[in-house]
């Protein structure tokens, strides 16, 4: 994965074709968790949701009452953003096998989806890494969770350096 | 007078520091969603690092409800509350 550049009113980068299946696969899995919500069979009792779907009030009822009202509307538009990214990872995989590395541009308004989708992904992993071991399944060996925090500082490299070309742009 | 009269109908809208969201990432979303200019939306965000807690918009209860709604789809940490009369 090389840094994003600065581009017309976006940005471009290159990452590796694994890397760039990697996180498109990230990307699905955020998307059932909203869809879940959208079909009210989401776990509230998950730590992820809870950290994607925090209370908007102190007081319980009054959180309920919001989470009931607002929380479909939110889970629609953030499974527009994610949906933005894993599209346009998809459609950028290679087509011939010899070609390892993909490239990406996004305009503005894609960029400002791919900002909040890779914040998700890397919220997503730091709930489930930060968790305690009893609340994950039983087959998540210490080298996963060794993993997984790669995964996360790549994620964040790809994040900050999105929100460098940004704002160099805005700037200069 | 009932207790609802007395109370302030000014509502804040609360950011919540998080130790996880990238402060670039914080700033920007403050910066779009409110408004603000850079030095604005890194001073608050600087402000909810240090205190837990910091307020970036008040105003009418529905609109922060919208404020906190949005905040929540950017991923960050945000509650609403009755602003102190």
């Amino acid at each position: 994965m090389k840094a994003w550049q600065a581009v017309g009113d976006g940005a471009a980068c290159s990452m590796l074709a694994e890397e760039a299946d990697m996180l498109a696969t990230l990307g699905r899995q955020v998307l059932g968790l909203h869809r879940a919500v959208i079909d009210r069979t989401s776990i509230d009792s998950d730590p992820v949701m809870a950290r994607l779907y925090p209370d908007a009030y102190a007081d319980a009822e009054d959180a309920a009452e919001f989470r009931r009202l607002a929380s479909g509307d939110i889970a629609y538009a953030r499974m527009q953003s994610m949906t933005r990214m894993v599209v346009d990872l998809e459609s950028a995989m290679p087509t011939e096998e010899d070609d390892d590395v993909v490239r990406l541009e996004v305009d503005a308004e894609g960029a400002d989806a791919w900002l909040r989708a890779l914040g998700e992904v890397r919220l997503v992993l730091h709930v489930r890494t930060g968790q305690d071991r009893a609340e994950l399944p039983e087959d998540v060996t210490d080298d996963d969770i060794a993993q997984l925090r790669d995964v996360i500082e790549w994620v964040g490299f790809v994040q900050g350096t999105l929100l460098e070309a940004l704002d160099g742009k805005m700037l200069g | 007078m009932s207790d609802d009269a007395q109370r302030s109908d000014t509502w804040s809208t609360i950011l919540w520091d998080d130790e996880v969201t990238l402060q670039p990432y914080v700033v920007h979303v403050l910066m779009h969603r409110f408004g603000l200019d850079r030095a604005r939306a890194h001073e608050l965000m600087q402000l909810a690092q240090r205190d837990g807690r910091a307020v970036v918009a008040h105003g009418s209860r529905e609109e922060q409800e919208m404020h906190v709604a949005g905040l929540h789809g950017d991923g960050l940490l945000a509650t609403l509350e009755r602003a102190a009369p």
